[in-house]
């Protein structure tokens, strides 16, 4: 079961409806831990038959501009509503790959964590799962945001 | 969050500290954050799902890290923060949420814990869409090893 390309096809047809922009896919690249990525992220756990993160890296001006749609008005700063706003749309963009894969047949059930935002320099993110599929996605007028999707089949009574 | 799930966290990490790193944890004072709570170098999470949720991060400078990991590894020098020393500190986290999500499955919750995923860089702080995070210092031998827990 492709079910990368079920992750990245939900994140797309959702982001395009929260944020009403186009999305156009960037360069796809297949990559191995550590993953180099942008001064902010966000990191959202998926375990069931499915298991592993969605990794959300962007730039600060596209935070900005993704919540200042979404609440209404022009957001500056990285403060506490702009980051509960930009953990929402990783919120809804995360729960609809995993309603994707459980209606494509992929896992009987899916759980999700909470999104955590990761902020600083140099970020380096290291997970067991590999490969992990990197697809950049370009949002109208906003820029750019980069997914990676750390997914793999877990076997029958696999501990973690 | 619930107290029991705090002391279930502790009990599990002072055990594995000890089981795989011969290390005798102190517990330090705890600390409730609403704020992103700044990683000390080294910062692994793992995702819990379920009817417990939320995400618990460990955190450690990277020094106590490698030295952690070399006693892991039945002492081999570990002279460098590399993806084994990380696998090896990774699977640690694991073992401790996984330990503690079997006792809370266990007392009849539904849980499930996703794979650790392991954050290094500079200046590095963190938060869990508005769960208040607590914050956990276990002073060891070796150095720091906090645990940062947001469930809800």
């Amino acid at each position: 079961m492709d079910y990368k390309g079920i992750a990245v096809e939900a994140i797309i047809n959702t982001a395009e409806e929260m944020l009403d922009r186009k999305i156009k896919y960037g360069e796809s690249a297949e990559m191995k831990s550590p993953l180099e990525v942008e001064n902010f992220a966000i990191i959202v756990g998926i375990a069931g038959q499915v298991t592993g993160q969605i990794i959300f890296g962007f730039k600060e001006e596209v935070v900005n501009s993704i919540t200042s749609h979404m609440i209404g008005q022009e957001t500056l700063e990285l403060d506490d509503l702009t980051l509960s706003a930009v953990a929402e749309f990783a919120n809804v963009l995360s729960g609809h790959v995993t309603i994707d894969l459980v209606d494509s047949g992929c896992s009987k059930k899916l759980g999700m964590s909470p999104p955590s935002i990761i902020m600083g320099k140099d970020l380096k993110i290291s997970t067991k799962i590999q490969p992990i599929q990197k697809v950049r996605l370009e949002i109208e007028e906003y820029g750019d945001m980069s997914i990676y999707i750390a997914l793999k089949e877990k076997k029958e009574g696999e501990k973690e | 969050m619930k107290v029991e799930y705090i002391n279930l966290f502790i009990k599990s990490a002072f055990e594995i500290l000890q089981q795989v790193a011969s290390l005798n944890p102190k517990k330090g004072k705890l600390a409730m954050k609403n704020k992103p709570v700044a990683s000390y170098g080294v910062s692994v999470l793992v995702g819990v799902v379920g009817e417990v949720k939320g995400q618990v991060a460990y955190s450690l400078s990277e020094e106590t890290a490698m030295k952690l990991a070399s006693r892991m590894m039945m002492g081999m020098p570990v002279e460098e923060f590399d993806e084994m020393a990380k696998s090896a500190i990774s699977e640690l986290a694991n073992m401790i949420t996984g330990n503690a999500s079997t006792s809370l499955s266990a007392g009849g919750l539904d849980v499930d814990i996703a794979p650790p995923t392991l954050v290094t860089g500079s200046d590095v702080s963190m938060t869990t869409s508005n769960i208040q995070t607590i914050v956990i210092p276990l002073e060891t031998e070796i150095g720091i090893f906090e645990i940062n827990m947001a469930l809800e």
